[in-house]
């Protein structure tokens, strides 16, 4: 899916975006509140999703090269932090929805985890 | 290619509402008389002003209500008996398509508008105030426009010596957890600028972010130099201490000594020196209790052909 599909999933309020950003296409996702469990990873998602609200949420998004940021469950962000999205060109949104209904929204839509493969593997 | 037409849907997106609505906004109170509301209306040619009480907006009145005052014989009567009570409103920092959406679906002629924490009103917008601010802001982009042309990206093939070294230096303020990060996010766009390749930018993001949070979280602060050749780009992180007690088990991963506030900030997972590891191709760290912790990190550019 699109970028702007997945808003619309989420009913999520866009505080910063470009118009070619919303037409990227996303099929992974992360969701965690840990910004040094996702910059380990070996694979970049395209989203994530994250109920920690604050400035490192963005600088390790754009850093890591993640296209889009959620906050989930009604968190606001402040205006330095949108501000610093901009400045990162990192797309920043918030949705109502909890972290776990979020997830479950987007999966059903197709979005998968960066490390399902991983994970299928060590499960029998 | 991108057409005008993209150009100004991105426009929308960018500005807030904030950034187009009228500022001085002219309002009435809701005890005022409706022939007080006429003659403002009439002599500041206006649509529609918001009702404030206090420092509340109690609701709006427009040109429509006061037509259907006046159609009604246009007796005595106050604002508030004929205003539209808890009116629509927008939000400042709302993004300018949201505004131009509401419009659609409301078809209202003007929308209040309302920080979003005080829940003062700040401010009134409508579809012309849309109009003229995204003409002013292509305008704006426009002028800038060639001053972007320029990009640095061909550095190191135009610029001639036997051996090109840039050195940048950033000073990092310890426990400053608002602008950590900064120096890294910096140098991710100066390299992008330099032209190397995504993937080299990339590592170098993270094992200079990872390096610039430990200095924020565990010491009071130091110097981030970067130093770029052809070859190679050198990260070198230095703080004034307190020093890491055993750096054998500080590389082991999930090994951490953070605090719980640092968790709390999403960070101290134990993860931040291994992980520069991964992404660098040579790491050293020196540290003693007095001279601190000096961190240095190399990652090897390659070239253009090699990826």
């Amino acid at each position: 899916m699109i970028l702007q599909e997945a808003i619309a999933i989420l009913e999520a309020e866009a505080h910063y975006s470009k118009a070619h950003q919303l037409k990227e296409v996303i099929r992974t996702a992360r969701a965690s509140d840990f910004m040094s469990e996702v910059l380990i990873e070996d694979s970049v998602p395209d989203i994530l999703l994250t109920g920690l609200c604050n400035a490192q949420v963005i600088r390790t998004a754009s850093v890591f090269g993640i296209k889009a940021v959620i906050f989930v469950r009604g968190k606001l962000a402040s205006r330095q932090m949108i501000d610093l999205a901009v400045q990162e060109n990192v797309v920043l949104m918030c949705t109502d929805y909890s972290l776990y209904t979020s997830c479950g929204k987007l999966y059903s839509h197709g979005i998968r985890g960066v490390t399902e493969k991983k994970e299928k593997s060590v499960s029998k | 290619m991108e057409t005008r037409f993209d150009k100004t849907a991105e426009i929308l997106f960018e500005l807030k509402v904030e950034d187009a609505m009228k500022k001085d906004v002219i309002t009435v109170g809701p005890g005022d008389t409706m022939t007080m509301l006429n003659e403002a209306m009439s002599k500041h040619r206006l649509s529609g002003v918001p009702v404030i009480e206090g420092d509340r907006l109690a609701g709006i009145i427009s040109i429509s209500d006061l037509i259907a005052w006046l159609m009604s014989g246009g007796k005595d009567s106050l604002v508030k008996d004929w205003m539209v009570k808890e009116p629509q409103c927008l939000f400042s920092d709302q993004p300018l398509i949201h505004a131009i959406k509401r419009f659609d679906q409301l078809r209202f002629g003007r929308f209040p508008v309302l920080d979003r924490e005080s829940g003062k009103l700040v401010g009134i917008i409508t579809n012309g105030d849309i109009i003229l601010g995204t003409l002013r802001k292509l305008e704006h982009e426009y002028n800038e426009e060639e001053v972007r042309q320029y990009r640095a990206s061909h550095f190191f093939q135009d610029i001639n010596a036997d051996r090109i070294d840039l050195s940048l230096s950033f000073t990092i303020a310890g426990k400053d957890f608002e602008n950590a990060g900064n120096a890294s996010t910096t140098m991710k766009k100066n390299l992008k600028r330099l032209g190397i390749r995504p993937e080299i930018i990339r590592r170098t993001a993270i094992a200079s972010y990872e390096a610039e949070m430990n200095m924020v979280i565990y010491t009071s602060g130091g110097t981030m130099t970067f130093n770029i050749d052809s070859e190679k780009i050198r990260i070198v992180a230095k703080d004034s201490g307190p020093g890491i007690e055993n750096i054998e088990l500080a590389m082991q991963e999930g090994y951490t000594t953070a605090e719980p506030w640092v968790r709390e900030l999403g960070f101290g997972a134990g993860m931040g020196l291994p992980n520069i590891k991964k992404c660098s191709d040579f790491m050293d760290i020196q540290s003693t209790p007095v001279t601190g912790t000096t961190v240095t990190i190399e990652i090897i550019i390659g070239a253009d052909n090699e990826a």
